[in-house]
């Protein structure tokens, strides 16, 4: 019977252990070439990372790039971005995704930076939504 | 500045500005001026104020009306020693109040180090120019009186010297050194659109200072808006009217108007545009807000946004804040464009007007194929139809 609760205690435990973990300071995503695209913004002269998208609505979310490093040693997961659209269960019509969607499930599971980590250079962005009139 | 009073009490830090009206009668052979000699109006500023004013870019002199204290000083080269170079010199003067002062300053080298006074209401009190670590809402430096010199703000609050370290007793409560003020910074707006975010901070009905409320003081959130010449759509490759945008974890959110399209557009319409931002930058709140995620008004946003599978913003903007703005622009029209608002009264009915302002609403939204603006079914029409007889005569220049 002692065994039993334990059991269920943990059970009932494990979706918040999960949860902690998920949530990790450092967000790092595999480059991917058939989804992201490096743009320039004219205005500001910043470069910036978009996903392919067949909603051309009034939101946007892109990673501002802020800083290149060279190969950064960690022994975190390297997320795999088509995973993650999947996972924040963003689209909506095929190739067409929520931006809003993306960008709420991305913030919640990491705290501080996140790196698009390209071979061996690691681009650190700003994740960044944004809505037009 | 930094000062002591005469009881060796430390004051905050302020600011003096002297107005010297007798500059040229002041400068002796040495090339030094005689201070002791000038006919001055002396104004006290408090110094947070000042710092607060010099971020958003005001310039000192016209920008800073809202002085502590102010006192008129006449000197005369006929008391004390002013022609040498430490001394004394007597002026006679008034206070802020318009009471009569005999003031003395006091010099060295011909700098300003001290000022002592002697009102007609008994009021007296020594400043010593060094030294200090205080301000014009703090203590003041008075003897024998009810105000010092710059005591602007009346006695000590016991409640000051609970202040933990780092921390400044501002209008009735602590306030940690280092945080920054909680704002809507405007300062760069310029032109038309400056005009009309004034005109919308200061006529705004309830729903407006409700929402800007939101924040201001200690908000969870700030808003920066700006003027850019040409604001560029990411996504939809193309110029818009504006963008708000938010990054993750930030406090700030971003408000861009485009200078350009807004000087095309009537004022209703460009108000139309900031108010439609700042609804932008409430929804960023609602969305990202730890403070008030408990909220009643919170939980009921994400209910309805959390519907939608696409164009969330204006969906959820369309589903529960076009009522709102359509009295807003309502309350607004008639506050600052009472003419043209009579006029269209006199002219059309009540009727068209009302829908004049919910087109105007539904302006900025009912091209995002909104499944609200499907919703509507013939009344598209009506709204259409609206905008296109009447929105192009409405007045295009910020009232002054």
């Amino acid at each position: 019977m002692i065994k039993l609760k334990y059991f269920l205690f943990a059970i009932c435990l494990f979706p918040l252990l999960i949860q902690a973990q998920i949530k990790q300071d450092t967000l790092f995503i595999k480059y991917d070439y058939r989804l992201l695209l490096r743009n320039l913004d004219s205005s500001t002269k910043n470069y910036y990372y978009s996903i392919k998208n067949k909603n051309k609505g009034s939101e946007f979310m892109y990673f501002l790039e802020k800083k290149i490093h060279k190969k950064i040693e960690t022994k975190s997961k390297i997320f795999c971005l088509k995973q993650m659209l999947k996972k924040s269960k963003a689209y909506y019509k095929k190739g067409h995704f929520s931006n809003w969607k993306l960008f709420d499930y991305l913030t919640k599971i990491y705290k501080d930076k996140i790196f698009i980590v390209k071979k061996d250079v690691w681009i650190e962005v700003e994740l960044i939504h944004e809505v037009n009139e | 500045m930094l000062g002591k009073d005469d009881e060796g009490v430390v004051k905050q830090p302020f600011i003096i500005k002297y107005t010297i009206y007798n500059l040229k009668d002041i400068l002796k052979e040495n090339n030094r001026r005689d201070y002791t000699s000038m006919n001055a109006k002396i104004e006290f500023y408090s110094y947070k104020r000042f710092i607060q004013k010099a971020k958003k870019g005001a310039r000192y002199g016209g920008d800073y009306d809202d002085p502590c204290d102010t006192y008129n000083y006449e000197g005369s080269s006929t008391g004390g020693s002013s022609s040498s170079d430490t001394g004394s010199n007597f002026g006679l003067g008034t206070s802020s109040g318009g009471i009569p002062c005999a003031i003395l300053v006091w010099s060295s080298g011909g700098e300003v180090f001290g000022l002592s006074w002697e009102c007609g209401d008994g009021d007296s009190g020594l400043l010593e120019v060094k030294g200090g670590d205080d301000d014009c809402y703090g203590s003041g430096g008075s003897t024998g009186g009810s105000s010092g010199i710059n005591d602007g703000n009346g006695p000590i609050d016991p409640r000051e010297e609970e202040c933990e370290p780092g921390h400044t007793f501002v209008d009735g409560e602590c306030i940690p050194d280092n945080l920054e003020e909680d704002k809507i910074d405007s300062s760069e707006l310029i032109g038309k659109s400056k005009c009309l975010n004034d005109k919308l901070n200061e006529n705004g009905n309830n729903f407006v200072n409700d929402l800007l409320k939101k924040f201001k003081g200690k908000s969870e959130f700030d808003i920066n808006i700006k003027s850019v010449k040409n604001v560029y759509s990411k996504n939809r490759k193309e110029y818009v009217n504006a963008i708000t945008s938010y990054k993750k974890g930030d406090r700030n959110i971003n408000i861009q108007i485009s200078s350009e399209k807004i000087s095309n557009m009537s004022v209703l319409s460009g108000i139309r545009t900031i108010l439609h931002e700042y609804i932008h930058a409430d929804i960023y709140r609602k969305l990202n807000t730890k403070d008030n995620q408990d909220e009643d008004e919170v939980k009921e946003f994400k209910e309805t946004y959390l519907k939608y599978k696409r164009e969330e913003h204006h969906n959820s903007m369309a589903t529960l804040y076009i009522g709102s703005m359509t009295q807003s622009l309502k309350a607004i029209h008639k506050k600052i464009l009472s003419r043209e608002y009579n006029y269209l009264l006199e002219s059309y009915g009540v009727e068209t007007l009302d829908n004049i302002y919910e087109s105007l609403a539904w302006q900025g939204l009912k091209n995002h194929k909104l499944d609200a603006w499907k919703n509507l079914g013939n009344d598209t029409t009506r709204i259409n139809n609206t905008l296109k007889y009447y929105s192009h005569g409405l007045t295009k220049d910020c009232p002054k």
